[in-house]
């Protein structure tokens, strides 16, 4: 659950020089291979982008798009159907109970994808708590906008991603009898 | 397998192991009912809406980083307590899913319009605009940067930072879109303002003459309070108003006037007063000069050939003008604020204060107070290079004289006024004349739906070298820009403080109620970053907006912290006549030091210096005149993303007289393109069929018609008066564009395939 945390941070933060140097040493693509071979699925291969064209993008995904947003990276868009809702709110008492804390240099807000990826990894000494947080909070997300990133990601390296974490969860939820939030 | 952190969140030591999974704590809260807001720690915030330009001075309800909810606060003469659906409904822009959360840059290649953009830092958006600026400014000097603002953040980058860089071409819609003929109009007759807050003392008056006024619609706040109270006091109102408006149900007379005639029939109420002998003749002779003039100018105008004119009978004319004789100086025709209609808007406001001061109301009870400004020193900087050019709802910027070294401003000389006038700084982007503008920042105005000729806006973004947008939206004119820079809500942020002119001057306070979420910023930030990278850090001496506004408020003996408790400070002022004649003075700016009925600057100008009636434009054949006005849950083009806002009032619709319904075929529920002089077509919009409108005229309110998709509600919904106008008469005193010679015929349309707006909140994803 942990190296599934950290994928997703690392794919679903802004697209920066952390991003590129994992792409460039095959890191993220030998972590997803680890995943797939963790969960009896085919590796998925990322398709090669460049890093100027990945943040065109990203923003273009998930930031601001004179088209329309396709993909609010927040976990209560998909829980809500609203930012600030119920499920948000939901999450910052997981946070706080979990002791996890946003960092001051995290300039978005704290049910966006990447830093519930985040905090999946970190709680690696409590992979039920992880993995409820996955199911609850990541998966319907994903579920969400896996179809829309489909159609509406250029690259394929977004759809890609989800498309497999996707996958992952649900053999994870199949095989676990996790705890339930609701 | 390790991934390096990417660091967002952290682990406090202190609460590991304090979770347990399933535990009641977290795992199950689902199941349970979150706690209300209000039974948590609630803390309240001072600060002013920013859902209309009345800016009530509101106390946001706080927990956490969201606003729960917003009232008005009896002590702030804005509100008094009370607060409008608008208002109540605004703080949900905050939380807009769609807003704009980071800076972007447009990728480099694309085109304008095309909407690629990549994320970028704040330091990097900002440098690359500072790069670009300075590279301008040595190639077509400081001028070349034009800066258009509007709303309460608007002076840092409208006033401030141009005439600091030096650019004279610093412009607010809120000027020549709105207020600027009644704003000049008042200058060259009272030498005074009349302002943002007008200064009518409706409690008292006792007849009130509303022309085309939005009164009811536009639900500026106190505003529509004291009307009430008027009205409850037993006030009588006539309304002159080819439509049937909300004030016209209020009103004990309606005069359906034929559009573009109301300077006929304020001429001939003024030949009644003066032929009939009813005006206030000591007033005249003690506060005025022209009245001689006067006289011999209005004979011709009388009732029997204003009926030509404005289609209302000469008897019910005589009548109104005798009531208001019977009720003076009790009596007021209230200034409207959008009085930009047909190009000689000037000396159509002119006709109306001069009628005002015939009634002998100007500085009485019961018609127009004396408004002051508060007292309040301005922190102290450098002096800057430029008086700031753009004015604003108070009136003209007070110099029009460009120091050596420093080019006029580009629209100076094709009218009298000494503002700016926005929709004339367009042209000099396509044309480089008088020279060049090549580089523009847009705060916070929508540039497609208040400048007329949308065409021609869009040519002249294509031309520019450097486009910034600073807003909090996704708008249609922000996704034109190469940088765009997402600013803080007004629930986010300081502003710097509003000196609100009233009979009581008052100074309100806005503080965040929260941090900004996202990675947006406030404006004063913005700028004063942008400034050190500009050369001009002298000008933003102060260390930050608390030390700012704190040594603003040292200079009326308060501080920050204290008006963090008050919210809002009132002062004396000096309402009537018989204040100022106490101090053996009169508050008249003008040259002759009294109201000038004749204006011999006017005239000396080569303009009328008396108001002359000049007929409206012709309606063509099958065509209607497009009249436009507001909406009381809506504030322009800002709010048709707001979702509690929307669900009260998703569209617009087109309000079309039955007997023209009924000849045109339409059906109530029935929808309709509609279509300008140009061929512009707007719509599908639904025609409501009703009688409460002329037959030569239809009606819309303005701001529906979005264009800009990323906006996923406002998107689609109703027909844009903006792009409809794409032709405009430049008033030739004020530089106000008259927007209503511009008409429009009526197609029948299918019903929009949009889906509702309750469900488009649910589906908020796609």
């Amino acid at each position: 659950m942990q190296l599934l945390g950290w994928v997703t941070a690392a794919a679903f933060a802004p697209p920066k020089a952390a991003l590129e140097q994992d792409l460039v040493s095959g890191t993220l693509q030998a972590a997803l291979a680890e995943m797939a071979k963790a969960h009896s699925l085919p590796t998925p291969e990322l398709p090669r982008t460049k890093l100027s064209e990945l943040q065109a993008v990203y923003t273009s995904l998930f930031i601001s798009n004179p088209a329309g947003l396709p993909c609010p990276p927040y976990a209560g868009m998909a829980l809500d159907e609203r930012l600030f809702g119920e499920g948000f709110d939901r999450l910052l008492e997981l946070y706080r109970a979990a002791g996890l804390e946003i960092s001051p240099d995290w300039r978005d807000l704290p049910d966006h994808i990447a830093a519930v990826g985040e905090a999946i990894a970190l709680l690696e000494t409590r992979p039920a708590l992880a993995r409820a947080l996955a199911l609850d909070y990541l998966y319907p997300w994903l579920k969400r906008y896996t179809p829309v990133l489909l159609e509406a990601d250029p690259t394929g390296f977004y759809s890609t991603i989800t498309v497999f974490l996707s996958q992952v969860l649900e053999v994870v939820k199949s095989e676990t009898a996790t705890p339930q939030l609701s | 397998m390790k991934l390096p952190r990417r660091n967002f969140l952290k682990l406090s030591a202190a609460a590991v192991g304090a979770v347990s999974v399933g535990g009641a704590v977290t795992l199950t809260s689902r199941a349970k009912a979150a706690p209300a807001w209000y039974t948590k720690e609630v803390k309240q915030v001072f600060s002013i809406c920013e859902n209309c330009f009345w800016r009530c001075g509101i106390k946001a309800s706080v927990v956490g980083n969201r606003v729960y909810k917003v009232d008005g606060y009896k002590e702030n003469p804005k509100s008094r307590g009370m607060l409008c659906p608008r208002g109540q409904g605004a703080p949900a822009q905050t939380y807009d899913p769609d807003r704009l959360k980071k800076p972007l840059i447009r990728i480099e290649g694309s085109q304008r319009g095309d909407g690629r953009y990549r994320e970028a830092t704040w330091e990097e958006a900002l440098d690359y605009i500072a790069k670009k600026m300075l590279d301008l400014k040595e190639q077509y000097g400081p001028e070349s940067i034009a800066f258009f603002g509007h709303g309460t953040g608007d002076g840092w980058f409208v006033d401030f930072l141009p005439a600091a860089w030096g650019s004279p071409n610093a412009a607010k819609p809120s000027v020549s879109l709105c207020t600027a003929p009644r704003e000049v109009a008042a200058q060259y007759t009272f030498g005074r303002a009349i302002g943002g807050h007008e200064p009518i003392d409706w409690p008292n008056t006792k007849y009130i003459v509303l022309i085309g006024h939005h009164i009811g619609e536009d639900t500026h706040n106190t505003q529509l309070q004291e009307f009430s109270e008027a009205r409850k006091n037993g006030a009588k109102v006539v309304v002159v108003d080819p439509r049937f408006s909300t004030a016209a149900a209020k009103a004990d007379r309606w005069l359906p006037i034929k559009p573009g005639t109301d300077t006929a029939l304020l001429l001939a109420w003024i030949h009644v007063l003066i032929s009939e002998k009813l005006y206030d003749q000591d007033y005249v002779e003690k506060y005025t000069v022209g009245m001689e003039q006067l006289v011999a100018h209005i004979r011709p105008y009388t009732p029997e050939w204003a009926e030509q004119q404005t289609e209302i009978s000469a008897e019910v004319i005589r009548q109104v003008a005798r009531e208001m004789a019977r009720y003076r100086p009790k009596a007021v025709v209230p200034p409207t604020r959008h009085t930009v209609w047909y190009g000689n808007d000037t000396q159509r406001m002119r006709a109306s204060y001069i009628l005002n001061v015939l009634l002998g109301n100007y500085g009485r009870e019961g018609g127009f107070y004396i408004a002051m400004p508060p007292y309040l020193e301005k922190y102290p900087t450098p002096p800057l290079p430029l008086e700031p050019a753009a004015g604003g709802c108070s009136g003209p910027a007070a110099a029009d004289k460009e120091p050596e070294g420093y080019k006029p401003r580009a629209d100076k000389g094709k009218f009298l006024a000494k503002s700016t006038a926005i929709q004339e700084l367009i042209e000099p982007m396509i044309s480089g004349q008088p020279y060049p503008i090549k580089g523009l920042f847009a705060y916070g105005i929508n540039l497609f739906h208040a400048i007329p000729n949308v065409p021609r806006t869009k040519e002249a973004l294509k031309k520019l070298e450097l486009y910034v947008a600073i807003d909090v939206l996704p708008q249609e004119h922000v996704m034109w820009a190469d940088v765009i820079l997402p600013e803080a809500t007004y629930l986010e942020r300081y502003d710097d403080l509003v000196a609100v002119s009233h009979k009581t001057p008052f100074v309100q306070l806005r503080m965040p109620a929260h941090e900004p979420l996202f990675d947006c910023k406030p404006g004063w930030w913005i700028a004063k970053e942008l400034g050190k990278r500009i050369g001009l850090e002298q000008f933003f001496p102060w260390q930050n907006i608390e030390e700012y506004l704190d040594t603003r408020l040292q200079s009326v003996g308060l501080d920050l912290e204290t008006m963090k408790s008050m919210g809002t400070m009132v002062q004396n002022g000096k309402p009537w006549l018989t204040d100022w004649e106490k101090e053996n003075r009169l508050p008249f700016g003008t040259l002759s030091g009294k109201i000038e009925l004749y204006s011999e600057a006017l005239a000396k100008a080569g303009f009328d210096p008396l108001p002359k009636y000049e007929a409206p434009q012709p309606v063509p054949e099958g065509f209607y005149r497009l009249l436009y006005g507001r909406s009381p849950v809506h504030t322009f083009a800002r709010t048709q993303n707001n979702p509690v806002l929307m669900e009260m009032e998703p569209s617009n619709s087109v309000w079309l007289n039955a007997g023209e319904a009924a000849r045109l075929g339409f059906k109530p529920g029935d929808y309709a393109y509609l279509i300008n002089q140009d061929g512009v077509r707007e719509g599908p919009v639904r025609v409501k069929i009703t009688q409460r409108i002329r037959k030569d005229a239809v009606y819309i309110t303005h701001g529906f018609g979005h264009k800009a998709k990323g906006m996923t509600l406002a998107n689609g919904r109703g027909a844009s008066d903006s792009y409809l106008q794409t032709r405009y008469t430049l008033d030739r005193i004020s530089g106000g564009a008259g927007l209503r010679n511009n008409f429009v015929k009526l197609e029948k349309a299918p019903p929009p395939k949009l889906k509702s707006v309750t469900q488009l909140i649910k589906e908020r994803r796609a």
